[in-house]
């Protein structure tokens, strides 16, 4: 019976302080919604890369090669669709609380986290090409998952490769 | 993992993991001697049986995932002292071949035909892992066997036809000189590794006792050669799914002679980097992989453990850092369009490379197979079935369940005057990996776990060794 006066009370207090957090997702590096698009990689309004899924699922590029990336370089650890497994965390709950600057600094220095309850040791991958010149898009990715806008697996559509793409892969893989 | 060991001059060998060959007294396990034959810091293992003849015991390595350079070297079984090694790819001084007298389809290879075949010095990274079987013809003197994938299965990353790479060869077994080779799938774009066994037979065509080397090969073709010539006679499709290609040109006089004629929709290598080219048949893990096929003298049939398989393949850039994988695609497996079943047993007939028979099996038949002089035929299924069929029909003719999947080779044997029928169950391979290692990513285990995901309802784990005693005739 009060039940529904409390909800309603509640709605009516984040509605009057704080307008945002009801009708936009945050996650550890804000509001993800995309506002900028250079060469197929899109940013928030605060520079950190993030998703754009259109309304028939399909995602951006870099969201996709995100999976392939994260598939070929982060899964042995980390699980499938960023899950988790017995020995690393489920990114899309850790990506919840971390920055973009954070998830970039764990990545390329690795981080140890052993104590009697836990023996938690990432390498540091910060020479690894194969994680390094994709880090953007496993991001981005995981970002995508977390905020729950992509689902489990291989998404089923994708925008075209951007143009610059291969370039600056080659660039960067050497 | 660990493919076997062999026995001679009272020792046994064992290739380890970490590249060291071992000989073992064999009454008293101590080591005799003991020497390495690779650097498994740069990824490089073993896992192949190693095969003695006369004062010889070869090896070979793995490694065609971390971008090792595979090859096949002779060891004194006397002192372990190293005779002779033959690379699958480089010059033609560390390949062993004489660019006059060593010949492909009939013709000398010419100079540097390796080195030719790769972007710059990409074959020292380039894989042709030698993981598989050995064979020896003591008549010839030569020991035929294949080379694995090119490194890395990212097809666009190089360029050439990456010689040689899923090539067999036949080689001098004394000095290693390479007397013949022949590849069948130059640029590989699926990972169809060419280690399958050779099977040597002798069987009459057109009249003429011919000495032949037959091989299923990965990539879904049985080929049938003149093990004393290389010349190719027969290469067709074992499975009709198979799809990569239409055939294999047999025209002498084409430039293409004895290549597959490959399907752009089917191509990795044409589709591109991050495309995931779908529906390629057979899968990476082949028409039929390591289990070995079985020949009757009396029926003059193969009898082939194969998977019926397709798979989609999307290959990406990789870098190279020594000791890491380099592997450069993701792939998912799954029964062809229209298949309920993901493996037949298949009776061949290798002389004008035809199926007589097949048996639809619900998983791939990953045992190795055993013909009888009684005109029956064994092997066993995935989900713990032994079962015997005839040869002329393939017709069941019993069945048992064993503990779990059945993996391990049917063999026979006869002690004190009866004859018995053993086989090892227990799930596992790159067929059975998810069950085995409790994986449930459909990408995992390079791709097979979604495919053989249902595998877990019909067996389960285990390690039994079953034997059956024949009825007194």
């Amino acid at each position: 019976m009060h039940l529904v006066p409390r909800v309603a009370l509640i709605a009516a207090l984040a509605l009057s302080f704080s307008p945002t957090l009801v009708f936009a997702q945050t996650d550890g590096s804000g509001d993800p919604t995309a506002v900028k698009s250079e060469d197929g990689k899109w940013t928030d309004k605060d520079g950190n890369p993030t998703f754009k899924v259109e309304k028939d699922g399909s995602v951006d590029w870099y969201t996709y090669i995100g999976f392939t990336r994260y598939s070929a370089e982060c899964l042995r650890c980390h699980g499938p669709d960023g899950l988790g497994s017995t020995y690393a965390p489920a990114l899309v709950d850790a990506f919840k609380r971390l920055s973009y600057p954070e998830v970039y600094a764990t990545i390329a220095g690795g981080k140890k986290s052993v104590s009697s309850a836990q023996d938690l040791v990432m390498p540091a991958l910060g020479s690894d090409r194969n994680v390094m010149c994709f880090v953007d898009a496993i991001y981005t990715y995981l970002r995508a998952r977390s905020d729950g806008a992509v689902g489990r697996g291989r998404p089923a559509k994708h925008a075209p490769k951007p143009p610059g793409f291969e370039k600056a892969t080659d660039e960067c893989m050497g | 993992m660990n493919r076997g060991v062999a026995y001679g001059d009272g020792k046994i060998f064992l290739h380890q993991a970490d590249t060291t060959l071992v000989a073992l007294d064999a009454k008293t396990g101590k080591v005799v001697w003991s020497v390495k034959t690779d650097d498994p810091a740069k990824g490089a293992t073993g896992t192949s049986a190693p095969m003695v003849v006369k004062d010889k015991v070869y090896v070979g390595v793995s490694g065609g995932e971390f971008g090792v350079r595979g090859w096949l070297a002779a060891y004194s079984i006397k002192d372990g002292k190293q005779v002779w090694r033959a690379y699958s790819e480089g010059p033609d001084a560390e390949l062993l071949v004489d660019p006059r007298k060593t010949t492909v389809l009939g013709k000398p290879i010419g100079a540097d035909s390796s080195l030719k075949s790769w972007q710059g010095d990409q074959w020292k990274i380039g894989g042709g892992g030698t993981w598989g079987w050995y064979s020896y013809d003591p008549q010839l003197n030569l020991i035929y066997y294949g080379t694995g994938n090119p490194s890395t299965w990212n097809p666009k990353q190089r360029p050439g036809d990456n010689k040689y790479s899923m090539t067999i060869f036949a080689r001098d077994a004394d000095t290693g000189e390479a007397k013949w080779l022949y590849q069948m799938t130059p640029h590989d774009q699926w990972d169809y590794d060419g280690v399958n066994e050779m099977i040597l037979t002798d069987q009459e065509i057109d009249g003429k006792m011919r000495h032949l080397l037959v091989h299923f090969d990965r990539n879904g073709f049985g080929y049938t050669l003149d093990r004393v010539t290389g010349e190719l006679l027969v290469a067709e499709k074992y499975d009709p799914a198979v799809n990569w290609a239409t055939k294999v040109d047999m025209d002498k006089s084409s430039p293409t002679y004895g290549r597959p004629m490959v399907q752009d929709k089917y191509s990795t290598e044409h589709n591109g980097e991050d495309e995931n080219t779908t529906g390629v048949c057979p899968a990476a893990l082949g028409t039929k992989d390591e289990q070995p096929a079985a020949y009757s003298p009396d029926s003059q049939l193969f009898y082939v453990p194969t998977n019926h398989v397709c798979m989609d393949y999307e290959p990406f850039r990789v870098s190279y850092t020594a000791g890491q994988p380099y592997v450069g695609a993701t792939l998912s497996m799954y029964p062809p369009p229209g298949s309920q079943n993901m493996g037949n047993f298949v009776a061949w007939d290798a002389k004008k490379g035809k199926i007589v028979w097949s048996d639809p099996e619900q998983f791939s038949v990953w045992s190795g197979a055993l013909a009888t002089k009684g005109g029956v035929v064994f092997y066993g299924t995935l989900e713990g079935y032994l079962k015997a069929v005839d040869a002329k029909t393939g017709k069941e003719l019993y069945k048992f369940k064993t503990p779990s999947g059945i993996i391990g080779n049917v063999v026979t044997y006869e002690h004190a005057g009866k004859q018995y029928v053993a086989v090892l169950s227990g799930v596992g391979g790159w067929a059975g990996i998810g069950l085995a290692a409790g994986l449930t990513d459909p990408h995992a285990g390079l791709g097979a776990v979604g495919g053989y995901a249902a595998l877990n309802d019909y067996t389960a784990l285990g390690g039994t060794l079953t034997v059956f005693q024949l009825p007194p005739s």
